[in-house]
């Protein structure tokens, strides 16, 4: 048997406020960069530009965040989340859409 | 196959190759002074040598003439800090103006550059400096402040540590190590420091790369290297004086320093070099607004601008009037790759095909019709390539058939092949068999004498176009105390090739749970940095092992292929 690590996918009442959604980023950047201490991220500046992360890492975190909200990001954005205050805003801004999201699972 | 060259006429050809330099008077031979002051000698120094550009800052333009001056200039402070000639002087910097003042004024002092990559964490910098004994590490202050002050007391050979672009000049020392303002330094020293009159066979690069077993190996290369740079930088990738140059490889592996720095002022080419790491959109937009003629990159990034573009993410300019050749290293593309270049960029993606090793391109895809995309292609001129049959132990048994697979091999010599592994003279002297170069790698060769790549002989991973040692990365995992046993290999990844992997049996008393696995990816991302550590942990309740009890990395890495659970960098959409 083997353990490997993924998790559940498609959150049931995703995150609806800045601090649940804050939360949310840095759990699924604590899956992918464990070695950041989230106390220490400024979350105004690129993950790149605070720590050793690179362009598979954010694109393994945006696929992570897709994940877990059951979300479709489009690739044009991806750049809108290269930070803790970008991913926050930018994938709040998303679920509240009037339309509703791209869902991933769709 | 088709006949090939003698080895007589491979000779005249590098000879011919060799007279395209200026060399030193009496026999001498520099790669800085090639790369340099023989074009501003012709009358070029006004030409630009580097345009260096960024996302947030206005681009800096150098000349051939000013870079002259700068390298002269770092020279003179390698004397003044008493840095001899065969010293090694190790860069810890990204693409920056400061990066080819170092690179370009150690090789004209006669000491030998060695480029460390930027994301390495402080084991592979502490063992690669250690392995070259460096006296001298090269970086900027975030860089030495984040990894590199913590090493030196664990660094005995290091004596000077430059921190590049800062302008404040109170540095404390670390220890014994001496700590100074690169910029405050260069300011100080003459610009007209001259070439070191070093011989075709003096120490000019080193670089490190990896095997399966043991520390990483420290590829030692010559000055005489400058003739294959130069042919190939020519022949292949089609540089000329003036053309405008972007290569996107990081100056820490040896196709960034290579490609990245020698080879194209050896051509006399313009150098185009982007501060910034990978992002689509910027690279779409750059390739036309620099007017890029030649571009040379790797599959991965090529791959994440497909998938960028097909996820309409990707908005290219109208138009890509001046690219003319597009090549790519680090691992096959594929012919769907070559197709989607062809498409998008207007030209056939020219595969290239060599090692740290080898010292310059080997074997190439002409990107013409005579050879199928996807295949490697025909060795260059002066090289001879053939395929041999090998035994168990990976050792050679005689020649493979057409069309068989078994272990490329290249015929000795040619001028920028590796002079040894630093401390590893054993090692060095496996590589060579009955006056063959054994390349690690697996090909097999057709009829019509065109190679194609099968992978590599032993269990080094190549992710991202980068060699990974499961070594390196298995000794940091043993140590931290959950782990009792631990087997790495590369899993199959659309993007990157190959994903680095850690399968852990884990010591009794520990659970194998998310805790344990973030806490075991934390410390090898602290010490190994992204590039070499983990993507994904697997936990095993046992791993397959030989009678003696020899953990099969093999039959681990086989049992990934066979799993159809999709890729582990990137999960499947």
């Amino acid at each position: 048997m083997t353990d490997t690590g993924m998790t559940g996918c498609g959150e049931r009442n995703p995150p609806q406020d800045e601090t649940a959604m804050r939360a949310l980023v840095l759990d699924r950047l604590g899956e992918i960069s464990p070695d950041a201490d989230p106390e220490q991220i400024d979350p105004a500046v690129s993950f790149r530009d605070q720590m050793d992360f690179d362009s598979v890492d954010l694109l393994n975190l945006i696929l992570g965040l897709e994940r877990a909200l059951d979300v479709k990001v489009p690739e044009a954005d991806y750049p809108r989340l290269s930070s803790l205050d970008g991913c926050t805003r930018y994938l709040l801004a998303l679920i509240r859409m009037p339309d509703g999201p791209t869902r991933r699972s769709a | 196959m088709p006949p090939t060259d003698s080895d007589a006429e491979r000779a005249a050809a590098w000879a011919a190759a060799r007279q395209d330099l200026d060399g030193l008077p009496g026999g001498g031979l520099n790669i800085a002074h090639e790369a340099l002051d023989r074009h501003v000698r012709a009358g070029a120094g006004a030409r630009i040598a580097l345009h260096c550009v960024a996302a947030d800052a206005p681009p800096e333009t150098l000349t051939y003439g000013e870079l002259t001056t700068r390298a002269a200039r770092f020279a003179a402070v390698l004397d003044r800090l008493g840095v001899g000639r065969g010293e090694v002087v190790c860069s810890l910097l990204g693409r920056s103006p400061a990066l080819f003042t170092v690179a370009l004024g150690t090789v004209r002092a006669g000491a030998v550059f060695c480029p460390l990559f930027q994301v390495f964490g402080p084991d592979p910098i502490r063992t690669r400096v250690n392995r070259a004994e460096a006296s001298v590490v090269v970086t900027t202050r975030a860089l030495y402040e984040r990894k590199l002050a913590a090493l030196l007391a664990d660094t005995p050979s290091v004596r000077f540590v430059l921190i590049a672009e800062d302008t404040t000049d109170a540095v404390a020392d670390a220890g014994a190590v001496r700590v100074l303002a690169l910029d405050c330094a260069l300011g100080q020293a003459s610009p007209d420091r001259p070439v070191t009159a070093t011989r075709p066979e003096d120490p000019a690069l080193l670089f490190f790369t990896s095997g399966t077993t043991g520390a990483p190996k420290g590829a030692l290369h010559v000055h005489e290297a400058a003739v294959g740079q130069h042919a190939t930088a020519r022949a292949v990738l089609g540089l000329a004086a003036g053309e405008r140059y972007w290569c996107t490889a990081d100056p820490g592996w040896v196709t960034g320093t290579v490609y990245g720095i020698f080879a194209p002022l050896l051509a006399g080419a313009t150098i185009i070099a982007d501060r910034e790491e990978f992002d689509a959109q910027r690279w779409a937009t750059l390739l036309a607004a620099e007017r890029i003629a030649v571009w040379y990159t790797a599959p991965t990034a090529l791959r994440l601008l497909m998938r960028a573009e097909a996820g309409g993410g990707l908005t290219w300019p109208d138009a890509l009037a001046d690219l003319r050749v597009a090549a790519s290293v680090g691992e096959p593309l594929g012919a769907a790759g070559v197709a989607w270049g062809r498409d998008r960029l207007g030209v056939a993606i020219r595969e290239t095909w060599w090692q740290t090793e080898t010292g310059a391109i080997m074997i190439h895809h002409p990107g013409d019709a005579a050879v199928p995309d996807g295949a490697m292609g025909r060795p260059i001129g002066g090289i001879q390539a053939t395929v041999l049959a090998v035994g168990e132990d990976n050792r050679p048994v005689g020649g493979a058939a057409v069309g068989e697979t078994g272990m490329l091999a290249l015929k000795l010599p040619w001028p920028s092949l590796f002079r040894t592994y630093i401390g590893d003279e054993a090692r060095y002297r496996a590589c060579f068999h009955d006056g063959w170069y054994l390349t690690g790698d697996l090909a097999r060769c057709d009829e019509a004498g065109v190679f194609w790549f099968i992978g590599r002989a032993d269990d080094a991973i190549k992710s991202a176009g980068h060699l990974i040692g499961p070594f390196e990365v298995e000794s940091c995992l043993l140590d931290h105390p959950a782990v009792g046993e631990v087997c790495v290999v590369g899993r199959p990844d659309p993007l990157i090739g190959l994903a680095v992997e850690a399968h852990i049996v884990v010591q009794a008393g520990y659970h194998a749970d998310g805790e344990l696995r973030r806490a075991l990816l934390a410390l090898a991302r602290r010490r190994l940095g992204p590039a070499v550590a983990p993507r994904r942990i697997v936990f095993a309740s046992a791993l397959p092992k030989t009678g003696s009890g020899k953990i099969l990395r093999r039959a681990v890495a086989s049992s990934i292929r066979e799993r159809a659970d999709g890729p582990a960098g990137l999960p499947p959409r």
